[in-house]
């Protein structure tokens, strides 16, 4: 029963890890800046050229786009957004980077940005002519807050762009291409060094409410927005290949411990299934000897493994949900290892590592471990049911 | 040939221990009738226990036919040999064999259990049982709560319980004391003049030997003698005959 119970909680701790690791990547991959679905103008992505905006360059009622998106019932949030690149000089000095316009109202329900600023502020409506960047960009350059700086671009109609912008905060996100590269704006002041109308947007960032359904939220998505104008909705798995091959990375490893730890249960439960009926020969022999037919015994047997299973199940849980608690709550500290921040496979998951609940995955394992031992009391079953009474009760 | 309750012909049996062939049954041939009240005796390695086993389909004899309640037991499949253990044989142990967690109650209902009968007639037929060989009162104590001697009694209810045609008891009174052993035969005796149900049973107890109405000694797996006494009816029509 010990090796079964013990089996089990091992189980659902990994389990657990696994499932842990694998959505604090999925989550922290996408809700730095990515989103969880993009929807763009076909052909945008991945040249990303500043004139392929959604609707063409009429662009398209946004709003109205925004509240189709919205009325998804497995839609989160949704926020419009704006991309171009360019070169940034401050003082003596300058660097390529990206440009993200954002509604500042809405972006911070589909991605943690706003909650990254270690120094000023997020942008704001009141703060038109500001940015937002991050420290190494900000170290490099040599800014400060209150900087004044110069974006120069390519714009959409082919003439270039450029302004001067205030440096009104400052974000660190422990991801060097995020923090080295990436210059935060207002949609309308992007749009308008970009000198794209207000109708012309490059993409609509969307938040789920489960991101699990991501791959068929975004084919309906597309559907549904294609009859107004051609759009192409793309799920993180798509969006973000790398972290769709970790996941399934992470699957592989948690298969492969699942796999060992199964295994050794597998033994133990065999080990002990055999035993539990060798250790009671004597008593089987007495139970034929007083008329238990050989199908009786191997169905007392059998019904035994069955409560044996149940029973190891509910202890092994029981032993595991504290565990599992605090995994889930607390999280295992990897800091002292690991320098406080952890970046796999170019996204952070930071120094704690959290455990997440995966029932599916717990079903699985109590399943496979009841089978286990059923088919374990199988061999010894058989062996008990012909054993010859008379053999049988001579053993002590 | 139904007429006996059981019947040997020429019945062989060697036990094979590696090279090692050890003579058990050497072409043993009886006949009980039913009703008699059997004690079989004789030196350790006589044959007297797997005698027993053998007439209650516990084990296989090599050879010969074993004939019990009208079925030839060689010819039958082990599944087959258990029903016929439960619903015509009833076997008391030296060692009582009563599952240690159950109670006196449930131990002696057990076997009715396995026939399938509704739970107001167990308890009926139990009760009825118990009073008769002195349980009353003892019916949910444990078997490490009774005594030796109320252990084999629980144990001969088992065996009476289901109205067997015929009870095996191999050694019953060997872990008893004299006086106990003494009122386990009274109660054995009186079950079998009650019921009619044919005893036999194998012992070294000499005032065991001397309550049989009938006595086969056995020596080196054939029947050395058998003697009838004074016994109840048809108890004198049983014979044996050493092979040749």
């Amino acid at each position: 029963m010990a090796a079964i119970a013990f089996g089990y909680a091992m189980l659902l701790f990994v389990a657990c890890l696994m499932a842990g690791l694998r959505w604090q990547m999925i989550e922290n991959g996408t809700s730095l800046v990515m989103s969880q679905i993009q929807v763009q103008a076909p052909g945008y992505y991945p040249s990303r050229a500043v004139q392929k905006t959604l609707g063409g360059r009429k662009g398209t009622d946004v709003a109205a786009m925004l509240a189709v998106v919205a009325a998804n019932r497995r839609v989160y949030a949704a926020a419009p957004r704006v991309y171009g690149y360019g070169l940034l000089s401050a003082a003596h000095r300058s660097a390529g980077v990206e440009l993200m316009g954002i509604a500042p109202d809405q972006e911070p329900k589909i991605t943690i940005l706003n909650s990254q600023i270690t120094k000023g502020e997020y942008l704001t409506e009141r703060t038109p002519k500001g940015v937002v960047l991050g420290d190494k960009l900000a170290s490099t350059i040599g800014m400060q807050l209150g900087s004044e700086i110069v974006l120069l671009t390519q714009a959409a109609d082919g003439s270039m762009g450029n302004d001067v912008y205030t440096l009104v905060g400052i974000f660190h996100t422990g991801l060097d291409s995020v923090d080295r590269g990436l210059v935060l704006m207002t949609l309308p002041a992007l749009q308008d060094l970009l000198h794209l109308a207000p109708a012309r947007i490059h993409e609509i960032g969307i938040k789920l409410n489960d991101i699990t359904a991501a791959t068929t939220a975004a084919a309906a998505l597309e559907t549904q927005l294609g009859k107004t104008v051609p759009v192409r909705a793309r799920a993180w798995p798509e969006l973000a290949p790398e972290l769709a091959g970790y996941v399934q990375f992470n699957r592989g490893i948690t298969f492969v411990l699942f796999s060992i730890f199964f295994l050794m249960a597998v033994i133990g439960v065999m080990n002990t299934m055999l035993m539990a009926v060798f250790e009671r020969t004597r008593e089987l022999g007495m139970l034929m000897a007083l008329g238990m037919r050989p199908a009786q015994v191997i169905m007392l047997i059998m019904a035994e493994a069955a409560g044996l299973a149940v029973a190891s199940l509910l202890v092994g849980a029981a032993l595991a949900v504290p565990l599992l608690w605090y995994l889930q709550v607390h999280g295992l500290n990897l800091g002292g290892a690991a320098g406080g921040v952890i970046s796999l496979a170019g996204i952070v998951v930071g120094h704690l590592w959290y455990g997440r609940q995966d029932f599916p995955a717990y079903a699985e394992a109590a399943m496979g471990l009841a089978i286990t031992a059923l088919v374990s009391a199988l061999y010894p079953a058989w062996r008990a049911a012909h054993f010859l009474p008379t053999e049988a009760i001579r053993k002590v | 040939m139904t007429e006996w309750a059981v019947e040997l012909r020429d019945v062989k049996k060697t036990y094979r221990t590696g090279p090692i062939e050890v003579p058990a049954l050497r072409g043993l041939s009886l006949q009980i009738a039913p009703g008699e009240f059997v004690a079989t005796a004789g030196p350790s390695g006589s044959g007297k226990t797997t005698l027993l086993n053998i007439i209650g389909g516990l084990d296989r004899a090599d050879s010969g036919e074993i004939w019990v309640a009208g079925r030839n037991l060689q010819l039958l499949s082990s599944g087959d040999l258990s029903e016929l253990r439960l619903r015509r044989i009833g076997f008391v142990f030296q060692t009582y064999n009563l599952l240690p967690v159950l109670t006196a109650f449930e131990n002696a209902e057990f076997t009715l259990l396995l026939q399938g009968m509704p739970a107001a007639q167990r308890r009926a037929r139990v009760e009825k049982l118990f009073s008769e060989i002195g349980l009353a009162g003892l019916e949910n104590r444990r078997p490490t709560e009774l005594s030796g001697g109320q252990q084999q009694r629980v144990a001969v209810a088992r065996a009476m319980v289901t109205e067997p045609a015929l009870i095996l008891a191999d050694e019953p009174t060997a872990n008893l004391d004299s006086a106990t052993a003494i009122a386990l035969l009274d109660v054995m005796e009186h079950l079998n003049r009650a019921t009619g149900t044919t005893f036999i049973f194998s012992t070294h107890d000499p005032q065991v030997m001397e309550r049989a109405h009938r006595m086969i000694r056995l020596q080196d797996g054939q029947v050395l003698s058998d003697e009838t006494r004074g016994s109840p009816e048809r108890a004198n029509v049983g014979s044996a005959t050493r092979s040749a």
